[in-house]
């Protein structure tokens, strides 16, 4: 067993694996060991492993009232430079791409090849591939089955080596998205004059990362995969991370106090609570977007709400550090300090360059 | 946009002569029009039936309206959305539609992506705005006071 994964990491992560219904580890081992490439299940998701890692949390801080907290590791992850060098060096083998450059401000490096482009992101890690000749250009025409897309999606992130490949992580089905398209005729005053005629024209699959069985939430942790409706690759992001080393061990804050937390939260926007429900909650490790900055990521609890029907609002997320110690909440405050400043920085960026 | 829930509020738009974006004629002389393109940052903003909802805006004047369909979030993890599409559409110079849908995707936040764009063409067909939405950019010359459009054009995602 690695040194670094506490017994009570190890039970979490057993309890989660068979909470999520996918295969338990074989006695004695645990997800710190398990090889690259992992892929953990093989139907989608959606939001149910964060939904259910929650559940599970808040159903063992019930039954352990009179013992030790539930412990986490929380880890350092791999400078996004590095990242970015590794992903330009996938780009290169697998995508024949060469002759990669600094682009805004040195934020990014790119390469170009006709009509295709790859970024990678200095300062995230994150990647993009993308063929601007296909992206978001296809006709409508007739759909393969879900289950080839996802087949082809996932090929491809094995053919590109887009996981992690850190030996804690694994990657999971997501979401499936069709992108449809519409046209309808209108008349001399601009109303419509018949039904819109609809189709699909391109298709996305994402899958998502875990870190130790755990689920990773947020905008980050996530590779998306486009799709013609031929099942051809014409774009993919992705914003998945190696973890480094673990840089603490976490008692976790109970999942009833993270909810008033973010109950707290949406009365501070002025908003009356009685207009609002709460309708998704969920645990993981968080991570930010394509653009954040992030150096370590820790177990958060998330929760979304929604207005009530004829209440006018949008629905809002609050996260929450699941986090209780001084030294690890003052690791996340750096992190949200220079994610700020990248933010703020913006808006008075140098002038613009572009044509 | 003046939209709850469970349907429309009391705030609409429902003026027959009103015009967006108008170049020429009584309707210019107010606003001689130089908006081409709108992205509404809020919920049902190109809903379920665009072409009901911006149909007359459309007729003639703005290239091309972007928005959400349903519900959209509120959230630190989308406040980059109008960056992302300036950095699309006018750094890597991709069309307007590649460029919404690219700047929306945020697939733990969900929000669902829409625009609508008209036909360009003085009694076009659907296939012309078809290829408008799907290749129309901001180096495109806008159109012309007598472009009134005859078809709709419009995309989202499901799922």
């Amino acid at each position: 067993m690695n040194p670094k994964i506490p017994t009570t990491v190890v039970n979490l992560f057993l309890a989660l694996a068979l909470a999520a219904c996918s295969a338990a580890p074989e006695p004695g081992r645990t997800a710190a060991v398990l090889e690259t490439p992992a892929w953990s299940g093989t139907t989608l998701q959606r939001d149910a492993r964060g939904a259910q890692a929650f559940e599970s949390i808040r159903d063992q801080q019930r039954a352990a009232t009179s013992v030790a907290p539930i412990r986490m590791a929380v880890y350092a992850l791999e400078p996004s430079t590095v990242a970015a060098l590794r992903a330009e060096a996938r780009a290169q083998h697998h995508l024949s791409f060469a002759a990669f450059r600094a682009a805004n401000h040195g934020e990014r490096r790119t390469a170009t090849a006709g009509n295709r482009e790859f970024i990678a992101n200095q300062l995230s890690g994150a990647e993009r591939f993308v063929d601007r000749a296909l992206f978001h250009h296809g006709r409508e025409g007739a759909e393969l089955a879900e289950a080839v897309y996802l087949d082809r999606a996932r090929a491809y992130v094995d053919q590109t080596e887009l996981s992690a490949s850190d030996g804690r992580s694994a990657l999971y089905p997501y979401k499936f998205r069709r992108y449809r398209s519409a046209v309808q005729a209108i008349d001399s005053s601009g109303r419509p004059t018949a039904a819109a005629v609809e189709g699909t024209d391109q298709i996305a699959v994402a899958f998502a990362q875990e870190i130790d069985g755990i689920p990773v939430i947020g905008s980050g942790g996530k590779i998306a995969v486009h799709l013609s409706l031929a099942g051809d690759v014409v774009s993919h992001e992705a914003s998945i991370r190696r973890t480094a080393e673990a840089v603490a061990e976490v008692d976790l804050l109970g999942a009833n106090d993270a909810a008033a937390e973010a109950w707290r939260r949406v009365v501070e926007r002025g908003i009356e609570p009685r207009q609002y429900v709460l309708v998704r909650s969920e645990f993981g490790y968080l991570r930010l977007g394509r653009s954040s900055i992030q150096t370590v990521i820790a177990p958060h609890y998330a929760f979304v709400f929604e207005p009530l029907e004829g209440v006018v609002g949008r629905r809002i997320f609050e996260v929450v550090p699941a986090v209780t110690d001084t030294a690890t909440l003052a690791l996340l405050a750096e992190d949200a300090r220079a994610e700020a400043a990248r933010k703020a920085a913006f808006g008075s960026a140098e002038e613009d360059e572009r044509p | 946009m003046c939209h709850t829930a469970n349907g429309p509020s009391t705030c609409t738009l429902d003026v027959e002569h009103t015009r967006l974006g108008e170049r020429s004629g009584y309707y210019a002389t107010p606003n001689n029009g130089d908006l081409r393109w709108m992205i509404w940052g809020t919920c049902y903003s190109v809903d379920t039936l665009p072409g009901e909802q911006w149909g007359q805006t459309l007729a003639r004047g703005p290239d091309a309206v972007m928005g959400y369909r349903g519900l959209s979030a509120d959230s630190s993890y989308t406040d980059e959305v109008a960056e992302d599409f300036a950095e699309e559409a006018w750094g890597a110079n991709d069309t307007i539609k590649a460029s919404w849908f690219y700047a929306v995707e945020d697939w733990w936040i969900d929000d669902v992506g829409s625009l609508i764009v008209p036909s360009r063409v003085v009694g076009g067909t659907g296939a012309d705005a078809m290829s408008a939405r799907d290749n129309l950019k901001r180096t495109w010359a806008r159109r012309a006071a007598t472009q009134d459009a005859a078809f709709l054009a419009s995309a989202f995602h499901s799922g």
